[in-house]
């Protein structure tokens, strides 16, 4: 090729990507209204790289009513639990922790003509949120029986404190507790805001944000800044894409670190701090007069792994659990769906296997007087 | 363990993988920037000697211990080449690669290499510096020696043309020796211990811990053409060790091809290399093109294939849906690293194969082979098929000369029975295809009847490609019958492609139809206008940087 054409056509390669870029960002721009949810599916997909805070900002607006619905999920301060209706002489039971543990709430509630459910979750909730939610519960009280979820996909995660530091694909701000596992138990560090409001003042105030973003950087090893910060590049297709790309491979590294061919590694701080929050756990809700029981969701592809490494917890501590491989094949695709949740029948089939594990931990009643 | 479920199980989770250079990463990236800057500013012999650390560099990025493997495969080759066709050795000839290949085996096996580049940079070290074979290493060091002067003094004692057949024996016995033992010897055991059970001998397998060699197929054959073309007096043999060494450790085609021939790349290493202006653009357009086909296609759609074939009661659009999603990726997978691979080489002013040229447009399983994996199937039809007796016989001659070629082209790819049934199904293709054209001569194609040829033959592939990417033979007869029987219907249970990949499909069938009505030439692009080319290779660019969010895997065929 000669030269000239050589150069011409260079030129006109860098031509048409930025004419690609803008044309992405035109054809496919994410609806500016905070309160659309159902944004086109291609818009969704070249928005995914876009910085934390570029999508946060977008999503969030001082008045909640105006706000993106997400944001207001999985605050901490008010802490909501969903209470469904109580059963006649029925035993209620809470469960914490992500929409898999939702889903089973709402089966066990239908399935089990005994225990009336009660739910505190967060959308994709690692089990370090879940845990905070339980020790800030008021009314945790009226249950005889507390539920704390924790899933495979997302253990790796529990060492984070905040979902927008690790989900790279949808912006949720809520925060939750950063447990740190010692030779003396958990120690518990509350994040930096845990209400919609005293975010909403973090995020509006550069000063108090900043120093938020310092305590993650501290506190977060998912924190990165180049993924978290805004800047002018957000308005590139393209850049959005690399960003994403670099988010997936940071993403692929910390899990990684906890897992390898055999399983998660033992060693990992994901695996030391799940191990320690399921023995405060089980003493916690002990001493609160509570039976705990351990909700261990395996996500397609990981078989049992977190069972493996949980199971020496769970046998020390005397913890009544449902690893969902004991149910359901981890391998089998049409055993989830396609997004990763259970199918409706086999949520059923785990809410009535949980029932049957709760029944066996509960202390049997008094049994009445012979005549 | 079977290499399915090892190295590049394609697109496979993220378990059991080795952590190496992917041309695909960002330290690919930045090696290639960095020996490209060096290579402009050195001499002709410091850019081979710095091609070669950088090779051993990209090779060791898997695992240093089997560079040393490499390093003894080369010297091997080396020394036999010479004897082979000189009949002796000069003392520098002996003496470079002896004192290379100590230093290797002290460096690389005696040393825990990884911790000893630890401990040179400062950073702390977990064990120990020394590793328990370090014992063994000092042993086997003047053992080999004695092992490599006796068979010397045996090998130029003989007359010329035992010589050299003898030469040229213990290059291949050499080379087989190190892939039967990384390779193949676990599923050698495992078969013979299921055969003794069937036939009712009790017997257990005892299994040893083999990590399969990163491109270890790959740079044994190409090492092992170059003593039989040396026997065949096809070439001479080199007198610089380190040129040969170059030759065997490239690193662009160093894991997965295309496999070289000495008469081809040799020449190259061994005298200044000219980069052209047309070279250097002809070789990024390679780059971003294997790039777009990996990237974008091959692992945008490895989840479907993946799914499909990991499903234990798949329906019958799941099956078609997973093959033929395997038929788009394994070609993706495999061609892009080559385009990327010859890219790469031109940079640099080296010339490599042509290893894919429009595959699913071939219209027989002979054109098919002329097509796919050029590198290999010439390397088998070269010294394999010709060495049997090629086509100098009868026609059931003929056939059985095929069968063998592809029943150990099979094996080639894997140690596990699905690819010598594999090899097997090709070698029955191949041989109903010649025996139909003997008797029905070749006719000449129309528009319609070409077309219905190469629609016909691609059924027929991809059946094949099943047969390859089953996971067990029990899954092929699974497959297979629910194939027959249609079971489970239309219904498609497996993962949609990504968004990179649907689109990319249909840009590479645009473009690779556009090249066959020119004819197939590989260049045809240059005709058209700046402004349609620069539309096609921003379209390219744009959709991998697409697919660079798809989960990366492993290109397929590291694993062989």
């Amino acid at each position: 090729m000669p030269k000239r054409k050589a150069f011409a056509t260079v030129a006109w390669t860098l031509l048409w990507l930025l004419a690609i870029d803008f044309a992405a960002n035109v054809l496919f721009a994410y609806p500016r209204d905070p309160r659309n949810t159902q944004p086109n599916a291609v818009a969704l997909y070249f928005d995914y790289g876009r910085s934390m805070e570029g999508r946060l900002r977008r999503a969030t607006r001082a008045d909640p009513a105006a706000a993106a619905p997400i944001t207001q999920a999985g605050w901490y301060e008010p802490l909501v639990a969903t209470r469904r209706p109580p059963k006649p002489d029925g035993v209620e039971v809470t469960i914490y922790g992500m929409s898999h543990a939702m889903r089973l709430a709402d089966a066990l509630q239908t399935e089990s003509d005994r225990y009336s459910v009660r739910s505190v979750g967060a959308p994709g909730a690692t089990m370090n949120w879940a845990y905070g939610a339980y020790l800030r519960d008021q009314d945790k009280g009226s249950s005889k029986v507390a539920i704390l979820a924790v899933m495979s996909s997302t253990l790796p995660m529990i060492v984070s404190p905040a979902p927008m530091d690790w989900n790279t694909s949808f912006a949720l701000p809520y925060t939750a507790d950063r447990f740190v596992a010692g030779d003396g138990g958990i120690e518990r560090l509350p994040p930096p805001y845990d209400s919609f409001r005293e975010y909403v003042r973090t995020l509006d105030d550069p000063a108090s944000w900043e120093r938020a973003n310092a305590w993650f950087a501290r506190h977060d090893p998912y924190y990165d800044r180049f993924l978290v910060r805004e800047t002018w590049l957000d308005n590139s297709t393209m850049f959005r894409l690399i960003r994403r790309a670099l988010a997936q491979r940071r993403d692929r590294a910390l899990r990684d670190g906890a897992r390898d061919g055999a399983g998660f590694r033992p060693d990992s701080e994901a695996v030391r701090v799940a191990n320690a929050l399921i023995a405060d756990f089980a003493r916690t809700a002990r001493a609160n007069g509570q039976v705990p029981v351990i909700y261990a969701v395996d996500s397609m592809g990981y078989g049992d792994d977190l069972y493996r490494v949980i199971a020496g917890s769970l046998q020390r501590e005397k913890v009544a659990y449902l690893s969902t491989h004991t149910v359901i094949d981890p391998q089998d695709p049409t055993a989830y769906l396609a997004d990763s949740h259970f199918t409706d029948e086999n949520d059923r089939l785990l809410a009535r296997a949980m029932a049957q594990v709760i029944d066996r931990a509960m202390p049997s009643p008094p049994r009445a007087p012979r005549p | 363990m079977s290499p399915l479920d090892n190295v590049g199980r394609p697109g496979g989770a993220d378990r059991g993988t080795q952590a190496g250079m992917l041309f695909n990463s960002l330290e690919f990236l930045v090696f290639l920037a960095v020996v490209y800057g060096l290579y402009r500013v050195l001499p002709f012999r410091g850019q081979n000697w710095m091609l070669l650390v950088a090779s051993y560099v990209f090779y060791g990025w898997w695992d240093w211990r089997f560079l040393f493997l490499m390093i003894l495969s080369t010297s091997v080759d080396f020394w036999t080449g010479l004897v082979l066709d000189r009949g002796h050795l000069a003392r520098r000839q002996v003496l470079i690669p002896a004192a290379f290949l100590s230093a290797a085996a002290i460096l690389l096996i005696g040393f825990d290499f990884s911790a000893l580049l630890h401990w040179l940079a400062g950073k702390p070290v977990a064990g120990p510096l020394i590793s328990s074979a370090m014992p063994q290493v000092l042993l086997g060091i003047p053992l080999f020696a004695a092992v490599a002067a006796t068979g010397y003094h045996i090998l130029v004692r003989l007359p010329a043309d035992r010589r050299r057949l003898a030469c040229m024996i213990v290059s291949i016995v050499v080379q087989l020796s190190i892939l039967a033992v990384f390779k193949y010897f676990n599923f050698f055991i495992d078969s013979l211990v299921t055969a003794l059970n069937a036939s009712g001998i009790e017997a257990t397998a005892r299994h040893f811990d083999i990590v399969l060699p990163v491109g270890l197929s790959f740079y044994t054959f190409q090492s092992m053409s170059y003593a039989i073309d040396i026997y065949r007096r096809e070439i001479k043999p080199t007198d610089r060790f380190f040129d040969f060494a170059l030759f065997v450790a490239f690193f662009p085609q160093l894991v997965a091809g295309p496999i070289q021939r000495a008469h081809t790349l040799l020449p190259q290493m061994a005298s200044p290399r000219v980069i052209t202006f047309d070279d250097s653009m002809r070789g990024l357009f390679l780059i971003v093109f294997g790039l777009f086909k990996k990237v974008a296609i091959a692992d945008g759609i490895a989840a479907t294939a993946n799914q499909a074939f990991a499903m234990p009661n798949a329906t019958w659009g799941t099956i078609v849906a997973g093959t033929l999603a395997f038929a788009v990726q394994i070609y993706c997978d495999f061609s892009g690293y080559s385009d990327i691979a010859r890219g790469v080489a031109k940079l640099f002013g080296v010339d490599l194969m042509v290893n894919f040229n429009q595959p699913y447009f071939a219209k027989s399983p002979r054109e098919f082979w002329q097509r796919w994996h050029i590198s290999l199937s010439t390397w088998l039809s070269d010294y394999l098929y010709k060495s049997l007796g090629g086509n100098r016989g009868t026609l059931a001659f003929t056939c059985r000369n095929l069968m063998l070629t592809m029943l150990l082209g099979g094996l080639w790819h894997g140690a596990a029975w699905n690819y010598v049934l594999w090899g097997f199904y090709h070698g029955t293709v191949l041989c109903a295809h010649r025996v139909l054209r003997e008797r029905l001569g070749a006719a000449r194609d129309t528009v319609v009847s070409g077309t219905a040829k190469i629609l016909g033959f691609g059924l027929i592939t991809l059946y094949g490609w099943l047969l390859f990417r089953a996971t067990s033979l029990q899954q092929v007869l699974s497959f297979s019958h629910t194939l027959l029987t249609g079971e489970g219907g239309l219904t498609i249970n497996t993962a949609r492609p990504g968004l990179s990949a649907a689109i990319g499909v249909a840009l590479l069938a645009v473009w690779e139809l556009a090249q066959y009505r020119s004819g197939g030439e590989a260049r045809f692009y240059r005709r058209l206008p700046a402004p349609v080319i620069g539309l096609a290779a921003a379209l390219m660019v744009f959709l991998t940087l697409m697919g660079t969010s798809n989960e990366p895997a492993q290109f397929i065929y590291f694993q062989f």
